[in-house]
C-alpha cells in the first residue's frame, strides 16, 4: 500500500473535522476523494501532507508512519498540487517550477545544480509550458497555471502526487486534458495519485477508485462503478439522479431536479 | 539590465562615494579627493575622520535596511511590510534610549536595540499570523499600536533625561553625523552576517512568495524559517537604529523598485536590493547635508520625503498581495 490511514480523527478547535477515516491506497493508481462541500476532504489531504497534525489514529506512508519523515523527505514522497496557489509575487514559470528541486537541494548556498534545472526543463517541456517558461506564473490563465502547478510538483520526483480540486478553475476541455495527462503520469511513472474532485463525472473517466466521504467519514469505497449509485448519491449528497454507463461500463451521474 | 545591475550600482556608490567626499560646508578638489596624501591636514582630518567613516555607515545601513526590508516583506507576503511601519524599529528606538539612559558603551546600544526589538517582532509575527496567513489590515493596525505605546514609552524615557533628551530629538529623526570608524567595524560584522543568511536562505524564501503550505509541501519547515529570518532581520534593524536613529522607508521603497526589475526571486532580488539601498541611504545623506548647507537636514526627513508618497502608491495600488 502508498497510504495507509487508520481511524484518523481531526478537530480545528471544539469542532471535530475528520471522524475517524480509515483508508488504503494501492500504489500506481489513482484514487478520487469525493463528497459534498465541508465533509473533510482537503483537511483530509492536508493531514496525509503533514500539514495539519492529526488528533489521533495513524497515517502510514509507503509503510513508514508519517512522523518517522523528516520534512525534507516527505517531500521527496509527497508532492500537491493545490487547488488555488496562493502565490502573490510574478515569479517566473521556469522558477517557479525549479521550486519543486527545494527537497532535493544538497547545499543551500550553491542553490539548484545543473541536474535539478535538467529535470525541471523536461517537466516545462513534457507539460508544453515551454512557451510560458519565462512569463510571470501570475499572468497565465487557470489552466496554464494549474499545469505549472503539476510540473512543480513533478519536479519533485515523488511517489505520490496530491492533487486538491486541481480541475475547479478549469473548463470542461482544460479539465480533462489535465486528468488525463495525470492518468497518464500514473501508468508511465507508477505514481500513486489521490485527487480531492467535485467532478462526478470526471472522477469516473480517470479514477481507478473513489472514496466516498460524509460529516468527516468515510461512506462508501471501491470502484466508480460500486460508488456511484442512484442511491448513494441520493444518500451523501442528499441528490436525485440517474446513472448511466458508458461502453466502457463507466457510470454517469445526471442530476435530476 | 538585470545581469548588469549590481555592477551598475556597485558604480553608482562610487562614484556617488566619491562626488560625497567632496560635498560638505567645506569643498574638497577631485585632485585632493584622488590623491589625498597632496591636500593640507585639516582637509585630510575631514576626509579620514569626517566624510569617509559617515559615507561608508551610510553605505551599511542602506544595505542593512534594504535587505531586511526585502526579507521581512517576504515573511510577511506583503509589500507594505517594511520594518518602521509596522513597529519594529519603534521598539528597536526604545531599546536605544535605555542604553543611553543608562550611559552604556556604543555596542550595548545594538544589543538593547536587539533586544527590545525581537521582542516586539514576535508580539506582532504572534498577533497577525491567522491561520499562517498574514492579514495585511491586522498587520498594520497591530504595528501602530506597537509604534504608539513603544513611542509613549520612548517619549517619556526622553522626559526623564530632561535637558540632554535634544541629542536623542535630533537621532530619532536620523542622523549620521556621528559616524565613526570605530561604529563602521561594528556594522560591518551584522551586516556581513545577515546578507550571508539570507542569502543562504534564498530558495527557501522564494517558496514563502507562494504560501505557508505550498511551502510546506517542498519540504520547508515554514514556522522555523520564518522565526529565524525575523530574528536576523531584527538583529539588522536593531544596529541601524542603535546608530542611525529612526530612518524609514528605505526599506520599503528599495526592494520595490529592485523587484519591479530583477523579478522577486531572492538569489537576484536581494543582492541589488542592499546595493541599491547603500546607494539610496548616501544619496539621501549627501542630499541632507547639501540642501540647506551649512544647516544639515537630518537624514530620515529626506528618505520620508521620498518615501511617504511612494507608500501612499503602494497602498492605493495595492490588493494585499506583492507586486
Amino acid at each position: 500500500m502508498a497510504i495507509k490511514i487508520n481511524d484518523v480523527k481531526f478537530s480545528h478547535g471544539s469542532k471535530e473535522i475528520l471522524k475517524g477515516v480509515d483508508i488504503h491506497i494501492k500504489k500506481g493508481k489513482l484514487t478520487g476523494i469525493l463528497g459534498p462541500n465541508g465533509c473533510g476532504k482537503s483537511t483530509l489531504l492536508k493531514n496525509i501532507l503533514g500539514y495539519l497534525k492529526k488528533s489521533s489514529g495513524s497515517i502510514e506512508v509507503m509503510d513508514r508512519e508519517i512522523g518517522g519523515f523528516t520534512q525534507k523527505s516527505l517531500a521527496k514522497t509527497i508532492a500537491l498540487v493545490p487547488q488555488k496557489s496562493s502565490l502573490g509575487s510574478p515569479i517566473k514559470v521556469e522558477e517557479f517550477v525549479l521550486m519543486g528541486r527545494l527537497p532535493h537541494l544538497s547545499s543551500s548556498w550553491q542553490g539548484y545544480s545543473r541536474e535539478d534545472r535538467v529535470i525541471a526543463k523536461k517537466n516545462i517541456d513534457d507539460l508544453e509550458l515551454s512557451d510560458f517558461k519565462g512569463r510571470g506564473a501570475l499572468s497565465l490563465s487557470g489552466g496554464e497555471f494549474q499545469r505549472v502547478l503539476l510540473a512543480r510538483a513533478l519536479t519533485q520526483d515523488p511517489d505520490i502526487l496530491l492533487l486538491d480540486e486541481p480541475t475547479s478553475a478549469m473548463d470542461m476541455n482544460h479539465a480533462v486534458e489535465l486528468m488525463s495527462k495525470v492518468k497518464e503520469l500514473v501508468a508511465d511513472k507508477g505514481l500513486t495519485s489521490i485527487a480531492v474532485i467535485h467532478d462526478l463525472n470526471l472522477a469516473s473517466m480517470f479514477c481507478d477508485e473513489l472514496v466516498l466521504m460524509k460529516d468527516g467519514r468515510v461512506k462508501y469505497k471501491g470502484t466508480p462503478r460500486e460508488v456511484l449509485t442512484e442511491k448513494r448519491l441520493k444518500e451523501v449528497y442528499k441528490l436525485r439522479s440517474k446513472i448511466i454507463t458508458d461502453d466502457n461500463g463507466n457510470p454517469f451521474v445526471i442530476p435530476l431536479i | 539590465m538585470k545581469k548588469t545591475l549590481p555592477l551598475m550600482l556597485i558604480l553608482g556608490i562610487v562614484v556617488t562615494g566619491i562626488l560625497s567626499v567632496g560635498m560638505g560646508s567645506i569643498s574638497i578638489p577631485l585632485s585632493h579627493i584622488i590623491n589625498p596624501s597632496h591636500a593640507p591636514e585639516y582637509m585630510k582630518i575631514i576626509i579620514y575622520d569626517i566624510r569617509l567613516p559617515r559615507i561608508l555607515m551610510a553605505i551599511l545601513i542602506g544595505m542593512m535596511l534594504a535587505s531586511s526590508g526585502v526579507v521581512v516583506q517576504t515573511v510577511f507576503q506583503n509589500p507594505l511590510a517594511d520594518p518602521y511601519i509596522i513597529g519594529i524599529a519603534a521598539s528597536a528606538t526604545f531599546g536605544a534610549v535605555m542604553a543611553f539612559i543608562f550611559n552604556m558603551p556604543d555596542i550595548m546600544y545594538g544589543v538593547m536595540a536587539f533586544i527590545s526589538c525581537i521582542t516586539s517582532t514576535f508580539i506582532i509575527f504572534n498577533l497577525s499570523n491567522r491561520g499562517g496567513k498574514v492579514d495585511v489590515t491586522t498587520l498594520l493596525i497591530i504595528g501602530i499600536a506597537v509604534s504608539s505605546f513603544i513611542g509613549a514609552m520612548t517619549s517619556f524615557a526622553m522626559y526623564l533625561i530632561g535637558e540632554d533628551s535634544f541629542k536623542i530629538t535630533m537621532w530619532l529623526m536620523g542622523y549620521l553625523g556621528n559616524a565613526t570608524w570605530q561604529k563602521v567595524a561594528i556594522l560591518i560584522l551584522p551586516l556581513s552576517l545577515s546578507l550571508l543568511f539570507f542569502y543562504m536562505n534564498r530558495s527557501h524564501l522564494d517558496a514563502l512568495l507562494s504560501g505557508d503550505e505550498e511551502a510546506h509541501s517542498l519540504g520547508i519547515n515554514v514556522y522555523t524559517l520564518k522565526v529565524k529570518v525575523l530574528a536576523v532581520a531584527s538583529l539588522v534593524v536593531a544596529f541601524s537604529v542603535a546608530f542611525s536613529g529612526m530612518i524609514g522607508f528605505v526599506g520599503l521603497i528599495i526592494p520595490h523598485s529592485i523587484r519591479m526589475i530583477t523579478g522577486p526571486s531572492n538569489s537576484k532580488l536581494l543582492p541589488s536590493a542592499a546595493l541599491a539601498g547603500g546607494l539610496f541611504l548616501l544619496m539621501c545623506d549627501t542630499i541632507g547635508r547639501m540642501i540647506l548647507a551649512p544647516v544639515e537636514v537630518p537624514i530620515g526627513v529626506v528618505t520620508a520625503f521620498f518615501g511617504a508618497p511612494f507608500f501612499l502608491y503602494l497602498a492605493f495600488k495595492n490588493s494585499g498581495r506583492m507586486g
